[in-house]
């Protein structure tokens, strides 16, 4: 099937017929990189302690003690860390110079780091009503959590920021003997989309580690939806736009120099004589046969290259191998493939996944991986599985060549790729990721005679300014295998103590099914109210118990 | 008429946008609203030369690494303002500069340091020295600035014109700088 079939599978919205080879070593690395650089694991939050009657911005900010409710809530909330020589995440903190106040409240939540900024810690400045050293931290921030210690109502506008546009609003009740508990109220703009978990009815929580693992995960949840709001999305689709053009860029310029097509700098650069990586390398191939002639060490038939392999090469199910249409590709191991079926000598692989996570243990004695991957129906056709043992490869002669730039199919041709596309496609469980805004493919190409190549080629589906698209092909370096920021439940577990293994995880987001209660804040422009409990007039206010929808 | 990008960096509250609005529209804003992006165009007349101003004032928090790489490489000139009231912002321009060069692989960017708030002396934390100091490491001019009396406003716009006039482009052995990595 040609490449750009395979892209339109993925995304039929990309109408590329050209493919050029991207011939870079970091290349994967580099389209990791911008594929991940909106992923995060540090956060910052506001704390804002709220007294009973204080209405406007200067008065927030402008108090200093802390109550013992407040104080027992800090605690609950995180750790109280000495800001001095800080380790962790800092979140903006002076952790050298003490500018910023001497102690702060941290915590490390699913391996996450969130510092929190609570107002009557940071420093106070006498005679400045803004009390600049304290908003200069909290109105920076694009959560925050309200704590009230007696019902007052919050009105979002009267503090004003162009970053904050998520409110936690939590007071305090009177609890027994099991601790306090906690009224929640939640507020938002207007633009940003609801999230998760949901409030419970009555939104009142008792102290202890369920309602910590509530608020904080309500509290990650709220800056991830945030971002989605109009003022970030554009941003960060306009930065993603960027980068995307300097990827091209970046590979384009490696591409070329490694081709040796760049500038005459270039070619002095990849080889003496100029030419690029490629005839630099056919000229110590040639010069090592030549020497090798010379001390009558080459008694090999001229035009074969054999390779062999150490360990055999074995998935743990040939059938879930099969069914996973996923690319993997094993450094040192070259194995040929069975031809069968309409994929002829290519195989494709949508990937979609939110959350993708191989983990490679190795271990003394342990050469050859088992794969563990998960079961789909109805596999594709004529998937490849790998033989094990000796290969002889037959080189390519000088003008043969991959067919990275296919001719445009005739309208014969155009019917039946529909078709195959349609057919195709019910077989891939595709599902959006937020991380990232375009989907690849993932294939492995070989060459006319069957050899494999060891590339690994992607495409990425989106591409700036309907410029011709890649082929991302990257050298297999000793280090295939990354495990990304999630932790793997089962990553130190193994089936077989005999055998390293790549497990690939997919996870899917969890969809809570129950609705929130919507309320719209008296008074209040552009912002949304997510609460069980009715709201006061005039603020997203807390009103006692028993009055709840 | 000739157009300069300015990229306007800083920490949080050290008064870019105070700096920005009133060399634009002549006001000083009082209340601190902590801006995430914006964009100002104005027509001024350097050395008896017209042209024309575009400035981004950027968001003094450290959230958006990626972001703030996007504006050094579309920026031709970069005002790196401190408040000379709080020694930590001071403290923080020092790797935004180390960003500057990194993304510009040029030594010599166009670039003003700026000390802000010169209207609070009597809470002055950044010494002139410790400014001028690091002004003459970075190989920049210098200045202290006031958004609330309009000290030297125009005329910190006016220099950063003048500062991307003389920059002609690098000498092809200069091009690469100290910070530089070979991986």
């Amino acid at each position: 099937m040609p490449p750009y079939l395979l892209l339109q599978l993925v995304c039929e919205d990309v109408n590329v017929d050209r493919f050029y080879p991207v011939l870079y070593p970091k290349a994967s690395r580099l389209i990791v990189t911008f594929d991940e650089h909106v992923i995060s694991n540090n956060f910052k939050f506001g704390v804002i302690y709220q007294k009973l009657g204080q209405t406007s911005e200067e008065e927030l900010f402008s108090t200093n003690e802390e109550s013992p409710a407040f104080v027992e809530f800090l605690e609950f909330l995180g750790q109280k860390v000495k800001l001095q020589d800080f380790k962790g995440f800092r979140g903006g903190l002076d952790v050298t110079h003490g500018q910023t106040g001497t102690e702060s409240v941290y915590c490390n939540f699913r391996n996450k780091e969130i510092m929190f900024h609570v107002s009557t810690k940071l420093p106070y400045t006498e005679g400045d009503t803004q009390q600049l050293q304290r908003k200069r931290h909290i109105g920076n921030d694009i959560v925050a959590v309200v704590f009230q210690d007696e019902n007052t109502p919050f009105v979002p506008d009267m503090i004003a920021s162009n970053f904050l546009h998520a409110y936690v609003v939590v007071q305090a009740e009177g609890g027994g003997p099991d601790g306090p508990l906690y009224k929640v109220s939640v507020t938002a703009r207007d633009d940003v989309p609801f999230f998760g978990p949901p409030l419970p009815d009555p939104a009142v929580f008792r102290k202890g580690p369920e309602f910590q693992e509530f608020l904080l995960t309500k509290l990650i949840n709220a800056e991830y939806a945030c971002y989605k709001a109009e003022k970030f999305a554009k941003l960060e689709e306009r930065t993603r736009a960027a980068l995307l053009e300097t990827l091209y860029e970046e590979l384009h310029i490696h591409s070329q120099s490694m081709m040796g097509l760049g500038g005459d700098e270039d070619k002095m650069e990849n080889g003496s004589g100029g030419g690029g990586f490629f005839e630099s390398f056919k000229r110590v191939i040639r010069s090592r046969s030549q020497s090798m002639d010379a001390m009558g060490l080459s008694n090999k038939k001229p035009n074969t290259v054999s390779t062999s392999h150490s360990g055999s090469f074995t998935p743990n199910n040939p059938d879930l191998a099969k069914a996973a249409g996923i690319s993997l590709i094993v450094p040192g191991k070259s194995p040929t493939r069975k031809k069968s079926g309409p994929f002829g000598s290519r195989r494709s692989s949508a990937i979609g996944i939110e959350n993708i996570q191989e983990v490679q243990e190795k271990r003394p004695g342990a050469e050859s991986p088992r794969y563990h991957v998960p079961h789909r129906e109805s596999p594709p056709a004529g998937q490849k599985t790998p033989d094990s043992g000796h290969v002889s490869q037959e080189p390519k002669s000088e003008n043969s060549s991959t067919q990275s730039s296919p001719e445009m199919p005739t309208t014969k041709n155009r019917a039946e790729a529909a078709a195959q596309r349609a057919e195709v496609l019910k077989d891939f469980s595709r599902s959006s990721s937020s991380a990232s805004s375009f989907a690849s493919v993932v294939e492995e190409t070989e060459g006319v005679d069957g050899d494999d190549t060891g590339l690994e080629s992607i495409s990425s589906s989106g591409t700036p300014h309907k410029r011709d698209s890649f082929i991302y092909s990257t050298w297999l370096e000793d280090s295939v295998s990354t495990t990304s920021g999630g932790s793997s439940p089962d990553a130190g577990k193994s089936g077989d103590p005999a055998c390293p293994e790549i497990k690939i995880q997919l996870e899917a987001a969890e969809q809570h099914t129950s609705q929130l209660v919507h309320a719209a804040p008296g008074g209040d422009q552009g912002w949304r109210l997510d609460q069980e409990v009715s709201p006061r007039p005039g603020g997203v206010g807390l009103t006692p118990r028993g009055h709840s929808q | 008429m000739r157009e300069y990008k300015v990229v306007v960096l800083g920490s949080g509250g050290v008064g870019k946008s105070a700096l920005t609005v009133q060399f634009v529209t002549g006001t000083f804003i009082e209340k601190y609203d902590p801006t995430i992006e914006d964009f100002y165009r104005k027509e001024i007349e350097v050395d008896s030369s017209p042209s024309v101003l575009e400035i981004l004032d950027t968001a003094g928090t450290e959230q958006f690494a990626s972001m703030r790489d996007l504006y050094i490489k579309n920026g031709q000139g970069f005002i790196l303002v401190y408040s000379l009231v709080n020694q930590q912002s001071f403290q923080d321009i020092k790797p935004m500069r180390d960003q500057i060069v990194r993304v510009k692989r040029y030594e010599k960017v166009p670039l003003i340091l700026v000390g802000n708030k010169v209207d609070l002396e009597p809470e002055r934390e950044v010494m002139s020295s410790e400014g001028r100091a690091l002004a003459q490491e970075w190989g920049c001019p210098f200045m202290e600035t006031s958004a609330k009396s309009k000290s030297m406003v125009d005329e910190l716009f006016a220099e950063i014109v003048r500062q991307m006039n003389y920059s002609s482009l690098p000498e092809k052995q200069d091009q690469c700088c100290t910070t530089c990595v070979v991986q």
